[in-house]
């Protein structure tokens, strides 16, 4: 009889090939990875719910829940519940820092008893809460010079006239946006209220501001996927972009010192969840279930730190890490030895601090997280305006 | 106003373009509407265009063939006297004899062609706006979730082929609906449809539906109320059976059967002119289905069982528990709504920078 196997849609940042053959040898069934582009991704996850049994994203969960494409994940079956942090349980780590706006995981995690979403705890929750980050932008230590000795790492150096013609922004909507809004704000051009869920005439007023900058040639590309992004570096004269963590490593794997920069105003938060599709059912389910325990028991977050990311359940993480690894990606502390990739190509050498520094420090300062506002509908359709304009 | 009663729907599979809807008709006076009705559902199940089975609702043949119920019934009490179709334990009819082997099938009816003949539609001298109506407000419902359009009434004529007269009854009625109005340039502006659109409008229905169901409460047919709890009841026993048209036909029975009721008629229509809800959710049913409409069942159970049991505050009050968690679960399908691209539309909608 064949091995089952188990479907795994989600993206290039999380489902490594790697993992997938740890997990497949540690697990003794067959694992297929499913790998999207982001928002191909999310529509997958609402619209194809019978093409995957685990979803694996950043936070499509409340879509896919609306759709009712995933099922509610029984705590009692996540061996490690007790090791996940209070970042997704209560919203914040160690009671301290800022929630920050828009879509905190902590504020659709668990499942409420009308059915709905929600922050109040309960035996059940919509994803299993998985790797996490902070963003921002990232730039050529080139501009070092423009830079005053005194002046603060800044959203608004996205729209900076310095920089005018060499700056990039990510295209995906529910995330690009916010990081240009960010920005906006940060100019002084326009006052939002709540970033994670802006109004209809705040959405125009930002759509407005980013045409006339488009007009006026002050971006040099959009990307969609994090090489891409590398690609504008590399290749496009690009020296200060939205950026996410892997394209950070790989230009660094490629000799270039890309600075990620700790905005003053505060970072773009995001979190991934892995879901379980509402078609899986039986001995597939059993499958999903061991999949997500595999993933929360150490192993596969340590490959994670060691692309920048962190993962729900700490301390099994650092019992995959080396101290020096441990003290570097989560504790913020020198790196006392060089530091390799998941590929195990050094990245980060010795004696260099991270950037925006420790876990805690990072995640505390979330300013919004990447969400699906109200209004994302009519968003999305004035976003792409702005693309075309 | 002369404002249609029936939610926005948008369950015709018909392409715009491969309408067989004709030219103006002459309006001669004709009627017996319901020998139109009887001749061409006769004519359909004859030919077999009509398979076994198939479900026949009195409102939604009165929908297709643009006429109100009362003839459609008429034809529908004919046709199963003559045997060509049956009652069952269902809601409507079954095409075919009685036999236990018939399994009854719900689709749209317009999938298998029927609609009535333009020989017919002339002979009864339906208005010709009415023939194209439901068919041009399908386009508009599609379109504005995704952005703001611009209708083009000479668009309609070619379209068609109606006169500038027959178009502009068309906008008037859509404009009826709260589903177009007109722009500084005096051009037909439809959409976008957005979340703050929707709150508005659920404010609106949250303060006047109670007041209606209350007002309409005293003349609610006792019978007519448990034949909906029963559709109810068959639905939620089995919720694989149920379609889009089902809960269309849910939305109907509590929203327009019972609230139509109210003699406040200014009251009513205000309420019909919101229709963005229907809009919303009947999108996000095509593109997802229906597995995400099983607490609108109970929702409704609960408002028709209290006015069965002769308790109209109870029920009013259990009308805006459903107005409120129908607005969440409303905003958050329009969210949903954002994954998916334009949708191809007819060519007299034009898309708006």
């Amino acid at each position: 009889m064949d091995r089952p196997t188990l479907r795994v849609l989600g993206t290039r940042e999380t489902l490594l090939e790697s993992i997938r053959q740890r997990a497949e040898e540690e697990l003794g069934f067959r694992i297929e990875y499913d790998v999207l582009d982001g928002i191909d991704a999310v529509t997958k996850a609402v619209t194809e719910p019978g093409s995957y049994d685990v979803c694996d994203h950043w936070h499509p969960i409340e879509l896919a829940w609306t759709a009712r494409s995933v099922q509610a994940i029984d705590i009692e079956r996540i061996d490690l519940w007790d090791e996940i942090s209070s970042l997704t349980k209560t919203g914040m780590l160690n009671g301290r820092g800022r929630i920050g706006q828009g879509a905190a995981p902590v504020r659709s995690l668990y499942v409420q008893h009308n059915g709905n979403l929600g922050g109040t705890q309960t035996d059940r929750v919509s994803m299993l809460p998985t790797v996490h980050n902070v963003d921002s932008f990232g730039y050529d230590p080139v501009i070092a010079e423009d830079i005053g000795a005194d002046e603060e790492e800044s959203w608004s150096w996205l729209l900076d006239d310095r920089w005018h013609g060499r700056v990039a922004l990510l295209l995906d909507p529910a995330i690009g946006w916010i990081d240009a809004a960010l920005a906006t704000q940060a100019c002084g051009l326009a006052t939002f209220e709540d970033i994670g869920n802006m109004t209809l005439p705040e959405i125009d007023t930002l759509v407005e501001v980013l045409k006339q900058k488009k007009k006026a040639g002050h971006f040099g590309g959009f990307w969609n996927t994090w090489p891409e992004s590398v690609q504008l570096m590399n290749h496009r004269g690009v020296v200060l972009e939205s950026i996410w963590s892997p394209a950070v490593m790989a230009l660094r794997a490629s000799g270039r010192k890309i600075v990620n920069a700790a905005p003053r105003e505060g970072y773009r938060g995001w979190h991934s969840g892995m879901s379980v599709s509402a078609r899986t059912v039986g001995r597939q389910l059993d499958l999903a279930y061991e999949y997500l325990n595999w993933w929360m028991s150490g192993w596969a977050g340590a490959v994670m730190a060691r692309q920048g990311y962190y993962m729900a359940a700490i301390e099994p993480v650092r019992r995959h890490l080396s101290a020096a690894e441990w003290d570097y990606w989560y504790d913020g502390q020198p790196a006392r030895c060089d530091l390799a990739d998941p590929g195990g190509q050094i990245i980060v050498q010795s004696g260099e601090h991270r950037d925006g520094g420790g876990y805690w420090q990072r995640m505390s300062n979330v300013a919004v997280w990447n969400s699906f506002m109200d209004e994302q509908n009519y968003l999305v359709r004035r976003w792409n305006e702005f693309l075309r304009a | 106003m002369n404002i249609r009663r029936s939610p926005v729907r948008l369950t015709s599979s018909r392409k715009s373009g491969d309408s067989d809807l004709g030219r103006d008709a002459s309006a001669k006076r004709a009627p017996r509407l319901y020998q139109a009705a009887y001749s061409v559902l006769h004519h359909h199940i004859n030919e077999r265009r009509l398979p076994s089975g198939l479900i026949l609702l009195e409102g939604r043949i009165a929908d297709v063939l643009g006429m109100s119920r009362a003839p459609v019934k008429r034809a529908l009490a004919q046709l199963c006297d003559e045997g060509l179709i049956h009652r069952y334990d269902g809601r409507g009819y079954l095409v075919g004899p009685l036999s236990d082997d018939v399994q009854p099938q719900q689709r749209d009816l317009r999938d298998f062609g029927l609609s009535l003949p333009e020989s017919l539609a002339r002979s009864i001298g339906r208005f010709a706006w009415e023939r194209i109506y439901a068919e041009v407000e399908r386009q508009v419902a599609t379109c504005i979730p995704f952005g703001t359009y611009r209708v083009v009434e000479s668009g309609i004529c070619e379209q068609y082929g109606v006169s500038r007269t027959v178009a502009r009854e068309v906008l008037s009625r859509l404009r009826d609906r709260a589903l177009i109005e007109k722009d500084r340039h005096s051009h037909w502006i439809a959409g976008p449809l957005t979340a703050r659109a929707l709150t508005e409008q659920y404010e609106l229905r949250q303060l006047l539906e109670p007041a209606a169901l209350l007002a309409a409460a005293g003349d609610l047919d006792r019978t007519e109320l448990i034949g909906m709890l029963d559709r109810l009841a068959e639905a939620e026993a089995d919720f694989t059976k149920v379609t889009s048209e089902t809960i269309d036909v849910f939305e109907e029975d509590l929203h327009v059967t019972c609230l139509s009721k109210a003699n406040n008629k200014l009251m009513v229509t205000t309420i019909m002119q919101s229709q963005l809800p229907y809009v919303t959710n009947s999108l996000f049913r095509q593109y997802l289905g229906v597995a995400a409409d099983d607490r609108v069942l109970p929702e409704h159970r609960l408002v028709l069982e209290h006015l069965v049991m002769g308790a109209p505050q109870v029920a009013a009050a259990a009308l805006v528990a459903h107005l409120e968690a129908a607005q969440s679960r409303t905003r958050a399908r329009l969210k949903v709504l954002s994954l998916f691209p334009v949708p191809a539309v007819a060519a007299y909608i034009e898309p708006v920078q």
